[in-house]
C-alpha cells in the first residue's frame, strides 16, 4: 500500500509542471514579482477605499495619510444626499442616490432588451432556414469592424432630429441593436442540437415555442453572460450622457463623477466625494465579477479562441 | 380521465400549403430577426453610411449644411492637430503593444502552473478590466496629476520633489501608457491563460525530458503555439489604442493636455463633433480613423498568418 501511494507521488512529481527543489529561488523570485503586481493592481483600489473614509481636509494634504487617521463614513451620507452639501448644491442638487437609480433604470432595461432580442435573432440565425440568412448575418458582422467613433456625429444628428437630446432614448434604444450579441447568441445556440428542436416540432412546437420552451432553457448560461457584460457595457457607459445629457436629474454614474471631477470655480476638487462615489459606482460590477467570474471571463474574452 | 389529447392534426412534417400555420413557419425568421434588424438599420448600419454624406457638408447646425466635396478630407492634410493626434496614437501604439503582450503573457505563463495562489493572483489582475473607464481616469489623474498623490510622498522619502506628472509634457505618454496596461493587462492575461490551456501539456513534458529548460519550453512550445493567440491580442490592442476616449479625456481632456502631447485619436474625433461641432470634419476623421483602423488589423493578420507559414 504504502509503495502504490509513493509511486503515485512521484508520478505526480515528474508531472509537467511539477517544482523541482532547485528552482526553489526561482520560486520565490516569481511569487516575489507576483506578489509586487498585485500591488500594482489593487493599491488603486485600496486608495480609493481609504480615502472614501477620510474627511477632505486629511486628502488635501502632504504627506499623505497612508492609513484614515479618523476614518468616518461622513463622506457616504453626504454624496447619497442624507446630508446637506453644498459640493452637492453647487452641481444641481443631485445626490449620488438619484444618478444610482437612473444609472440602474438604464442597465436594467437595456440588459433585458439586448438579451431577448439577441436570442431571437441568434435563433433564427441558428436554427431556422430562411432567404438570405448567410448574407444579412455576414454583414451583421462586417459592420462590427467599423469602429464607433464613425457613427457619432450621425447618430448625434438623427437624435436631434427625433428631439432625443436630454432624453435617456439615445441610451437606451441604439443599445438594444447590437450585432456582438447576436453573434455571441448564434455562436451558443448552434451547439443545441437540431434533434431537440426536431422532436419539439413533432410535438407540436411551434417556432417561437421551440425557442422559448426548448432553445432558451439550454442556453441560459450563455445568456447570462451576455446580460453580465452587456450590464457592465451600459452601467460604465460614458461617451453616450456626456454627449446627449445635460440636466443633472438625468445624469448617469459615470457623468456624474467627471462632473464631480471637473470642479466649480474657486473651490477645490470634492476629492473625498469623488472617491467614495467611484467606489460605489464600481461596486455592483464588482460583487457580480466576484460572484459570477465564470461567465464574466467567458463574455469578455470571448472571440479569441476559434 | 378519458379525455384523449388528440395530437395536433396540422404537423409540420407535411403542412398543408396556405394553412396559417404554414405561413407563421414561413414567416417566423423574419419576424425573429425583425426587431433587431429594424433597430440595427436605423441606429446601427445607417449610421455608417450616413456618415459619408456627413463628411461632404459643411454643417451650420443640426439642420442646414452644404456640400463641399472634399474639403473636410484635404483639411487632414493641413490639420497639425491631426498629425500630432495621430503621431500620438502611432508612437503610444507601439510603445503599448509589445509591452502589453509582453506582461499578460508572462503572467498568464506563470498562473497557469499550479503555483499558490494563483486564483487569487488572477482576480486581483482582472480588478482592473471590469473598472469604469471614467473611475480609472480619475484615479490615474489623481496618482499622476495631483500634489496630494501617493506617488508623491513616496518619491519625497528619496528626496524627488513631486509636482504631478500630468501637467508636464514629457510625461504625459508614459502617464497615459501605465493607465492603459494598468486597465488591460488583465484582460489580455485573460485571453492568454485561454490559449495557454490550449496546448497539451505532453507537449512540455516531451520538451523536459529531451532536457529543455523552462526558458527553452517558453520560447520554442508556447510561443509559436500562441502565435495566433498573440496576435489577436495584438489586434485588439493596436484598435483599442485607435478608439481610447473615456480615460484619456478624464486624464488630459479633449485638448491632449500640455503641448497636446496627449491628444489622441479619439479625442480629436470627439472634440471636431462636440467641442467645435464641425460635425463634417469630424466624421472625415472619424473615417480616416477607420481606415487606418482596418488597415493595420488587417496587416497583423496577414504578417502573422505569413510568420506562421514559415
Amino acid at each position: 500500500m504504502s509503495q502504490n501511494a509513493s509511486a503515485v507521488a512521484a508520478r505526480h512529481k515528474i508531472g509537467p509542471y511539477a517544482p523541482k527543489r532547485k528552482f526553489s529561488l526561482v520560486l520565490i523570485f516569481t511569487h516575489v514579482c507576483l506578489f509586487i503586481a498585485l500591488l500594482v493592481f489593487v493599491f488603486p483600489f485600496y486608495w480609493m477605499i481609504s480615502s472614501s473614509l477620510k474627511p477632505m481636509a486629511d486628502i488635501y494634504i502632504v504627506p499623505v495619510q497612508f492609513w484614515p487617521t479618523r476614518p468616518s463614513l461622513n463622506n457616504y451620507l453626504e454624496i447619497a444626499g442624507l446630508i446637506q452639501s453644498d459640493e452637492i448644491d453647487f452641481r444641481g442638487g443631485i445626490s449620488l442616490t438619484r444618478t444610482f437609480l437612473n444609472s440602474t433604470f438604464i442597465a436594467v432595461v437595456n440588459t433585458a432588451g439586448t438579451v431577448f432580442l439577441a436570442s431571437l435573432a441568434g435563433f433564427a440565425f441558428a436554427k431556422l432556414r430562411f432567404k438570405g440568412r448567410n448574407a444579412l448575418f455576414l454583414s451583421m458582422l462586417a459592420t462590427m469592424m467599423i469602429p464607433n467613433s464613425v457613427g457619432l456625429v450621425p447618430s448625434y444628428l438623427i437624435m436631434a432630429w427625433l428631439k432625443w437630446i436630454n432624453t435617456w432614448y439615445p441610451l437606451i434604444i441604439p443599445g438594444l441593436a447590437t450585432p456582438f450579441a447576436v453573434f455571441w447568441m448564434r455562436q451558443y445556440m448552434t451547439t443545441v442540437p437540431d434533434e431537440m428542436i426536431e422532436a419539439a416540432r413533432i410535438d407540436g412546437c411551434g417556432p417561437f415555442a421551440s425557442y422559448w420552451r426548448v432553445v432558451v432553457p439550454v442556453v441560459l448560461p450563455g445568456m447570462a453572460a451576455l446580460a453580465i457584460f452587456s450590464f457592465m457595457g451600459h452601467w460604465n457607459a460614458f461617451m453616450g450622457p456626456l454627449i446627449y445629457l445635460n440636466k443633472p436629474e438625468l445624469y448617469t454614474l459615470p457623468l456624474f463623477l467627471a462632473v464631480l471631477d471637473s470642479g466649480v470655480s474657486g473651490r477645490p476638487v470634492p476629492l473625498h466625494l469623488i472617491f467614495t462615489a467611484s467606489f460605489v459606482s464600481i461596486l455592483p460590477i464588482l460583487l457580480i465579477f466576484l460572484f459570477a467570474q465564470r461567465y464574466f471571463i467567458a463574455g469578455l474574452t470571448a472571440g479569441s479562441l476559434k | 380521465m378519458g379525455v384523449a389529447i388528440t395530437p395536433p392534426t396540422v404537423g409540420p412534417v407535411s403542412p398543408p400549403k396556405r394553412s396559417s400555420y404554414y405561413i407563421w413557419e414561413k414567416a417566423a425568421p423574419y419576424v425573429f430577426i425583425s426587431p433587431f434588424f429594424i433597430l440595427f438599420g436605423i441606429f446601427g448600419a445607417f449610421p455608417i453610411l450616413f456618415a459619408v454624406w456627413i463628411s461632404f457638408q459643411d454643417w451650420k447646425s443640426v439642420r442646414s449644411s452644404e456640400y463641399v466635396g472634399f474639403k473636410n478630407y484635404a483639411r487632414l492634410f493641413t490639420d497639425d492637430s491631426f498629425h500630432i493626434a495621430l503621431s500620438n496614437t502611432i508612437i503610444l501604439g507601439i510603445l503599448v503593444v509589445p509591452l502589453m503582450i509582453i506582461f499578460s503573457l508572462s503572467l498568464a505563463n506563470v498562473l497557469n502552473q499550479p503555483i499558490r495562489g494563483r486564483v487569487i493572483y488572477r482576480t486581483a489582475y482582472f480588478l482592473p478590466v471590469v473598472t469604469s473607464l471614467v473611475v480609472v481616469g480619475i484615479l490615474f489623474d489623481f496618482f499622476l496629476g495631483s500634489v496630494y498623490s501617493p506617488l508623491g510622498s513616496i518619491l519625497q522619502i528619496f528626496g524627488i520633489e513631486y509636482k504631478g506628472l500630468t501637467n508636464q509634457p514629457v510625461f504625459v505618454k508614459p502617464a497615459i501608457l501605465v493607465m492603459i496596461l494598468w486597465r488591460w493587462v488583465g484582460y489580455n492575461m485573460m485571453i492568454m491563460l485561454a490559449g495557454l490551456q490550449s496546448i497539451p501539456h505532453e507537449l512540455y513534458e516531451a520538451a523536459r525530458i529531451d532536457g529543455a529548460s523552462g526558458i527553452q519550453a517558453f520560447l520554442n512550445i508556447t510561443v509559436p503555439l500562441m502565435r495566433r493567440v498573440i496576435a489577436f491580442a495584438a489586434i485588439l490592442s493596436t484598435i483599442g489604442m485607435f478608439n481610447i476616449f473615456e480615460e484619456a479625456y478624464m486624464l488630459v481632456g479633449t485638448g491632449g493636455g500640455p503641448d497636446r502631447a496627449g491628444l489622441l485619436m479619439g479625442l480629436i474625433i470627439y472634440r471636431q463633433a462636440f467641442v467645435s461641432f464641425k460635425f463634417g470634419y469630424a466624421s472625415a476623421l472619424a473615417y480616416a480613423n477607420a481606415v487606418i483602423i482596418i488597415a493595420l488589423s488587417f496587416l497583423q493578420i496577414f504578417a502573422s498568418e505569413r510568420a506562421a507559414s514559415d
